[in-house]
């Protein structure tokens, strides 16, 4: 690869990798992991960069090689992923941020991984159903109702008695 | 309040995923070695594909098969007819080396079942067929994969198609997929109108959608939903059959070209239900060839 194309790339890692971690947090919920599977991601990118001729493609394909690697690594091994019924001891939150976020984090957990990513997807990056359903190789019709039982899974993980907090049970259920 | 329906405000839901981020640790990893990660895997593919050329090569030699080379350098068999299933190359390379797909049960290749399928489904002649973004396209083309649902590594192979019909009345948008059968043990979710021959199996938004169903002659379970009137002028059907042999076809139609935020393109239905269920119910529109 050309001095200018790895200044390039660089750019857009330095820009972007705290953004495609964040995704990716929310697909695992664990940022180790979520580390591990962004830096696969870019490494893929980087061996396809001199191909990609549309600056607009990068986040698309970046996003596309992100939800792989995650389903992926969901399908080889399904250690890591058991959905816990309540909170470990050890997150119990000192304040309701903190709390808020360990009981969405849990939540999302109890979300199947693929219902998951359509979540993540439409709701966090904001993709429309079309760009989903080609990213996830399935149908808009699919895409719609794993919308749909992703949201009833989330709801009825949230309203578990003692899983809601205070700040969080007026905006969701 | 409640979580966002899937045409609601997505802002609700974005706010909720904000705050299982919190605060994030620093990043563990630089750009530089990301780049020399990424160097070091394109010189193992290089040598890999080296080696892999002159396997394909000689087994093409070697037992007479004709392999097609496409512009990304993949090989691709010719499908029936002669016709090519291969994709056109896209704009942007693959993401990963694509994983195995499993053909249907019946063995048939899927590119070769996704031919068969475009084939079978009939259009009026007074439509015009373009693909998503607006191009005339040369009709119907299915696309295919697993449909993992729930996950289960046993699930079926689904085939799908959409495309943008262009006709008296506007602009619509057409979606027609057939399924495999599914898994065993596939969740009962939603309520079908409340139809106990079809035990739940099929999501319904009865808040969205009326819905009714019915018995086909051949023994399949029709149902058909409705978008119920809406100020936003979104209309759509959806006619879903169900077959005897557990697998299922499906065609919608909607007046957006692709997304709830759109405009709608046209203030009718484009194709009525009889005509959605002729597609459905044709038995070309086959999972099994």
């Amino acid at each position: 690869m050309g001095a200018a194309r790895d200044d390039d790339f660089t750019a857009y890692v330095t820009a972007g990798a705290g953004r495609l971690r964040r995704t990716a947090y929310l697909l695992c919920g664990d940022w180790h992991r979520a580390e591990d599977i962004v830096q696969t991601a870019l490494v893929r990118l980087y061996a396809s960069w001199s191909r990609i001729h549309d600056p607009t493609a990068v986040d698309a394909y970046t996003r596309q090689v992100i939800v792989r690697v995650f389903l992926d690594e969901r399908r080889r091994s399904w250690r890591r992923e058991l959905p816990t019924e309540r909170l470990p001891d050890a997150a119990v939150p000192e304040s309701h941020a903190v709390e808020d976020r360990m009981v969405v984090v849990a939540a999302l957990a109890r979300v199947p991984a693929r219902q998951r990513a359509v979540l993540v997807l439409r709701f966090w990056e904001d993709l429309p159903v079309t760009e989903t359903a080609r990213l996830l190789g399935c149908s808009e019709g699919t895409v719609k109702s794993q919308t749909s039982r992703g949201l009833a899974h989330l709801r009825a993980a949230l309203a578990r008695d003692g899983v809601v907090p205070p700040t969080l049970r007026g905006q969701l259920l | 309040m409640s979580l966002p329906s899937t045409d609601d405000d997505p802002t609700e839901l974005r706010n909720v995923l904000e705050r299982a981020i919190g605060t994030e640790p620093p990043l563990g990893f630089t750009a530089a070695e990301v780049r020399r990660a990424g160097a070091r895997r394109v010189r193992g593919r290089r040598a890999g594909a080296a080696v892999g050329s002159v396997a394909v090569l000689a087994l093409a030699v070697g037992v007479g098969v004709p392999v097609l080379v496409d512009d990304r350098g993949s090989s691709v068999r010719p499908a029936a007819g002669g016709t090519s299933a291969a994709s056109p190359a896209p704009t942007t390379p693959a993401a990963s080396p694509p994983a195995p797909v499993r053909a249907p049960e019946s063995g048939e290749d899927p590119a070769r079942a996704a031919v068969r399928l475009a084939a079978a489904v009939r259009l009026p002649s007074d439509l015009t067929l373009r693909n998503l973004n607006g191009e005339p396209g040369g009709g119907l083309r299915f696309d295919f994969g697993k449909n993992e649902i729930e996950d289960n590594p046993d699930a079926a192979m689904e085939f799908f198609a959409n495309v943008s019909l262009t006709g008296p009345g506007g602009k619509g948008f057409l979606e027609v997929t057939v399924q495999g059968a599914r898994p065993a043990g596939y969740p009962k979710v939603g309520d079908l109108c409340d139809d106990e021959a079809t035990d739940g199996d099929v999501d319904a938004d009865v808040d969205r959608y009326t819905c009714t169903s019915s018995t086909a002659p051949g023994g399949a379970r029709v149902v058909v939903f409705e978008l119920k009137p809406n100020p936003e002028g979104h209309l759509e059907r959806i006619v879903l059959a169900l077959r005897p042999d557990g697998t299922r076809a499906s065609a919608s139609t909607n007046n957006l070209l692709r997304d709830s935020a759109e405009r709608p393109g046209r203030t009718t239905h484009q194709l009525s239900v009889r005509q959605l269920t002729a597609i459905v119910l044709d038995p070309a529109l086959s999972y099994y060839p």
